[in-house]
Order: C-alpha cells, then sequence, then structure tokens
C-alpha cells in the first residue's frame, strides 16, 4: 500500500449509499458551488479532490462474469497534505452542514455532531492505494499558492525593470519585496 | 513510498520582452465549465450499450484540470501481479519517472479494490466476483490529448497494468484503447482543485523560481544598487525560461 508520497496523502473512501437517495445525492455534489466557492475550499490543504456517484460496475462483456452492486456507492477521493487524521477531522468540523448532506445518504454513516464516530466510519471504508504519482510531493498547497504568486510578481518585475538604471531596479525590488535598502 | 523527482520541462527560452500579458497577471481562480462530450464520445457509448446509470455524459473539468476515473474488473490472478508492477514502479522508479516525464500530471492514483466495506445492515455485502483497478488522474489538457500521451509514451506499461483487466485491447493503436477507457470513466459530481489555472510544469517551474528565489535574497541582502543589478540580471537569466 501506498498511501503516501512525499507529504502528500491519498485518500479513497467508499460508502453505501441508502436505497432511494442516489439521485439526491448526485444533485447535491452537482449542485455544489465551484472553485473558490467549493465547500472544499474550506478544506486546507486539498490539492485536488472529487466526489462521485458509482451506480454500478461496468460489464466488459464475456468471458468476465457479470459483476453487480446490491447499493450505489459514493466514492470520495482527495489528494491532500499531511496526516489522515487531522484532515478528517477538519472535514468534519469546517464542513458540517456539507458533511450531513452529502455522507448522511449513506449507509450508517453517524451525523457531524459526533465528530469521532464521523471519522472512524470514513476510516473504515476507506480502500488503501496501491500506487500514488504526484508531480512535487514535498509542496504543500500553501507552496504552491505562494510560489505562483511569487513568480507571478517576478516576472512582472522583471519585465518591468528593463531599462531601469541600478538605483532605480534597486528601489523598485525593495519596494516590491520590502527589504531594506542596501548598506552600500 | 514513492519518492518525487522534479524534472523542469525545458522551454524554449525567449526574451522578457516578449512575455504574454497572461504570465505577469496575478493569479487568479476562475468558474468551472462543465465539457460538452465530443460528439464522438457518444457515437462510441450508443455502440456499446452501456447498462443504466454508469455515467458516460461529460468530463469533469476545473480551470486548466481534467480528471478521469475508470476502474476496470481484473482478471483471475491480476491482483497479485499488478501490486508486484506498482511494488516495482515505487521502487524501481521507472513508472514514477515516466509519470514525470509526461510533466502534465498532478497527482495519479491506483487502486485495488479487493473488497467493498461493510457497514452492517441494512447494507447488504458485496460479493463480487472480480477485484477492480480503480485510477484516477488530475491533469492539464484534453481528455484526448492525455490518452495519446499515455499511449505514446507509456504503451508497455499501459499494458502491464490495464493488461490484466477485462476488455483491455493493448495501449496501442491509441483508438481502441482510448474506446476503452471511455467506456470505463466515471462521472464525477463534483471536481475540485486549490489552484485551477496552473499546469503542471507551472508549478514546477515556480516552485524551483520560488526555491531560486530565496537563495538570491538571501545573497543580495546588502548589495549596493550597482552590484545587485549584476546579480538580478544573472537572477533573471537563470530563471528566465521558468517565468
Amino acid at each position: 500500500m501506498s498511501n503516501t508520497s512525499g507529504q502528500a496523502y491519498a485518500l479513497m473512501v467508499m460508502t453505501p449509499v441508502r436505497d432511494g437517495e442516489q439521485d439526491a445525492l448526485r444533485r447535491y455534489l452537482e449542485g455544489l458551488p465551484s472553485g473558490a466557492r467549493s465547500p472544499l475550499a474550506r478544506l486546507g490543504g486539498t490539492h485536488f479532490a472529487r466526489w462521485l456517484v458509482l451506480p454500478d460496475l461496468v460489464y466488459q462483456g464475456a468471458p468476465q462474469e457479470r459483476d453487480s452492486l446490491s447499493s450505489a456507492y459514493l466514492i470520495f477521493t482527495s489528494n491532500f497534505d499531511g496526516e489522515l487524521e487531522r484532515y478528517l477531522t477538519d472535514l468534519v468540523t469546517l464542513l458540517p452542514a456539507e458533511v450531513d448532506a452529502i455522507w448522511g445518504r449513506c449507509i450508517n454513516c453517524p451525523r457531524s455532531e459526533d465528530p469521532d464516530a464521523f471519522v472512524g466510519y470514513l476510516r473504515h471504508n476507506q480502500i488503501d492505494t496501491a500506487f500514488f504519482f504526484c508531480a512535487y510531493p514535498e509542496a504543500t498547497v500553501d507552496d504552491v499558492l505562494a510560489a505562483l504568486e511569487l513568480r507571478a510578481r517576478i516576472t512582472a518585475l522583471a519585465v518591468r525593470a528593463q531599462g531601469l538604471d541600478p538605483a532605480a531596479l534597486h528601489a523598485a525590488y525593495a519596494a516590491e519585496f520590502a527589504v531594506p535598502a542596501g548598506s552600500g | 513510498m514513492v519518492t518525487g523527482v522534479v524534472v523542469l520541462v525545458s522551454l524554449v527560452p525567449r526574451p522578457l520582452g516578449t512575455l504574454p500579458a497572461d504570465s505577469v497577471a496575478p493569479y487568479r481562480r476562475v468558474q468551472r465549465t462543465r465539457a460538452t462530450p465530443p460528439p464522438e464520445r457518444l457515437a462510441v457509448d450508443s455502440r456499446i450499450g452501456l447498462h443504466d446509470g454508469v455515467n458516460v455524459d461529460g468530463t469533469a473539468i476545473e480551470g486548466k484540470a481534467t480528471a478521469i476515473t475508470v476502474m476496470t474488473p481484473v482478471r483471475p490472478g491480476g491482483t497479485p501481479l499488478l501490486r508486484l508492477v506498482f511494488w516495482a514502479g515505487a521502487h524501481v522508479r521507472s513508472l514514477n519517472a515516466k509519470l514525470v516525464e509526461l510533466s502534465f500530471i498532478h497527482f495519479a492514483r491506483w487502486v485495488l479494490v479487493t473488497a467493498v466495506p461493510y457497514n452492517g445492515p441494512p447494507q447488504r455485502r458485496e460479493n463480487l466476483h472480480h477485484d477492480y483497478l480503480f485510477f484516477e488522474s488530475n491533469f492539464n489538457g484534453t481528455w484526448d490529448e492525455y490518452i495519446d500521451a499515455f499511449s505514446e509514451v507509456v504503451p508497455e506499461r499501459m499494458s502491464a497494468i490495464w493488461g490484466s483487466s477485462y476488455g483491455f485491447p493493448g495501449g496501442q493503436p491509441v483508438g481502441p484503447f482510448k474506446d476503452y477507457i471511455r467506456r470505463n470513466d466515471l462521472d464525477v459530481s463534483h471536481y475540485y482543485s486549490a489552484y485551477p489555472d496552473a499546469t503542471t510544469t507551472e508549478v514546477l517551474s515556480a516552485l524551483a523560481v520560488a526555491e531560486q528565489f530565496r537563495t538570491f535574497q538571501d545573497r543580495t541582502a546588502g548589495f549596493d544598487p550597482q552590484r545587485f543589478a549584476t546579480a538580478w540580471a544573472d537572477f533573471v537569466a537563470a530563471v528566465q525560461h521558468q517565468l
């Protein structure tokens, strides 16, 4: 098993959806706001994550024996920073309404009012990863965002600085990056 | 545990004066768009006649990031072989190195689902004939480009991984391989990225630039303007292709 790569963690949780709730669950998930307004944006350290509802397994034709699921399953996967326990606790603490609206439609899932029980439920339904690839396993979400922002500022300064004399360049750099002026 | 190898894709150096306008724009998020499925995909799906409910109606996209999620039945005896392939991939690092080489994958994973977790009644126990290979990827670019690259760069590895799944036609030619992945690509109901506008290459470049910049800052603290200007020119030249 290989749930980690560097400081990154690959989580997969597969939970049974209560009969009759599958469509409502899918509609709820599809209706969630996206991007910075996604509930997952409030869950710090989440690089990429997804929810999907698996109604059944795809049949490949003979000679495969057909498999059918007894219920639909909710699959949640996340690629996040750091420890699993802390992440799951943050999930139930920071997103209680969404947790209840989503996993509340799953069989025997505890409500968010009992965070320990909820975390235990997710861990019980966790499936280990066999191979986890990250292009930048040591970089946290904050590291990535900070680096992207810093690079944009450096690029902007590099463009602006073309043609400046050394004193003006140094002043522009000091202003942009808030460093004390050179002692000369 | 996989040890990450950071390989920066070398872009063609260009004079700073020709930087595209958006490369200096502040980093920002954009709203998710739902991709319209290409017509060929619908044609493929209807021909295959999937049973109800198995999704095939679209691709989850968030900014520049695309989600792919595939789950396929493994032939008897395939699971131990796959564990060996993944173990070798992690320890020999060939798989990891190849994925780095592809350069547009942020995060990807393979999971062997050998049992469906049971939570007591009213859940009914699942007694499946097969183990299932679950694959997810978070990448930039289009779905078609992604599968093309997999097929071209790592066809033998694709065969080593999906060869034990029923219905796998081989990593090449790409047509049947695409049909296979498309047929098994699951519908994602909600997809999130913390930095949807950044490609994998941009993230790697930014991390590298940030690291070099910290060194530059430390080294130039206290420089007079003349010395600083020389150091700045050297720094910009060194990181120019990553800006």
